[in-house]
């Protein structure tokens, strides 16, 4: 399976994230943002982003067992 | 805990190599840039743009920044949901609030008008010190619901028991005794009584018939000798 395709996979997987949780994961990993910088922008509390990162990955890890090692 | 944080930092792990997936650079077929302008324009109701020219203008972008949602909880719109149920819930307990405030307000007005809130002490007359006169009264504010606090004392050093009588207890001899104040021997009761006019006399040592000497007395027709008050107007 090359890049491309792993991709369309992950997008995939993002796409199935409550809205919420997939900002979270985006911010927090693809943007590198703090949790501080993430609830500024989100108006979200930093305990509830940290959540909501940590129920992304748990989900994504679900979705995506033997297409990213 | 060792076990809690070899699995953080695995699932960490996992989502970095999610991320540099999502980070690889997009590349984008040849007809992208024409495919773009081409929706901007339309965007732009059809008005196509002069080469060079900066789109969109800052005019339009401080617009449109100020048409994007505050950042701010409270002044950001909100799209709220409720059933029939709730809604029905909702406008009932509102129509009772409004209504328990509309009767507390009524009632406190006319509980004000009606002088449901009487002072507790109106009046209070010392028949062995002040004269009760009917001009002394007559002046005081009163309505239905007023009670006046009566104030029958004599000076009788000499006496062992001294009561009142009157039409307001029935003339009734032991009905309302009054009580040594003092060293001075000035006998006193304080007795509520409703506005009106009342005849009354003491009665000392339980057999003799005193008038109160301060007060406008009145004959009745075998000349026995009583005091009037009049409380209220």
């Amino acid at each position: 399976m090359d890049r491309a395709m792993v991709r369309e996979e992950i997008q995939h997987a993002l796409d199935q994230l409550p809205v919420d949780h997939r900002e979270a994961f985006i911010l927090k990993y693809v943007e590198d943002m703090s949790y501080e910088e993430m609830a500024e922008l989100t108006g979200a509390g930093v305990s509830a982003l940290k959540m909501r990162v940590k129920r992304s990955c748990d989900r994504l890890q679900e979705l995506l067992e033997g297409v990213v090692r | 805990m060792s076990h809690e944080k070899d699995s953080a930092a695995d699932s960490d792990a996992f989502a970095q190599r999610i991320a540099s997936f999502l980070q690889d650079p997009v590349q984008l077929d040849s007809d992208f840039e024409t495919r773009v302008m081409a929706a901007i324009e339309k965007e732009n109701k059809g008005i196509p743009l002069e080469r060079g020219e900066a789109f969109p203008t800052r005019d339009a972008r401080q617009q449109d920044i100020r048409r994007r949602p505050s950042r701010n909880w409270w002044l950001r719109e909100h799209r709220m949901t409720f059933s029939p149920l709730a809604m029905t819930a909702l406008a009932i307990g509102f129509a009772a609030i409004v209504s328990l405030a509309t009767a507390v307000v009524t009632l406190g007005i006319q509980g004000r008008e009606a002088g449901a809130f009487p002072p507790q002490r109106v009046a209070a007359i010392s028949s062995g010190q002040r004269p009760a006169t009917p001009g002394r009264t007559a002046g005081l504010r009163s309505s239905r619901d007023t009670v006046y606090i009566m104030r029958f004392a004599i000076a009788a050093g000499a006496a062992r028991s001294v009561s009142v009588v009157g039409d307001f207890n029935g003339w009734a001899k032991h009905a309302t005794p009054l009580s040594p104040v003092g060293h001075h021997g000035v006998w006193v009761v304080e007795v509520p009584l409703p506005p009106g006019r009342y005849e009354y006399a003491f009665i000392v040592d339980g057999k003799q018939w005193v008038p109160d000497p301060l007060a406008i007395q009145r004959a009745d027709d075998f000349d026995t000798h009583s005091s009037v008050v009049t409380l209220g107007s």
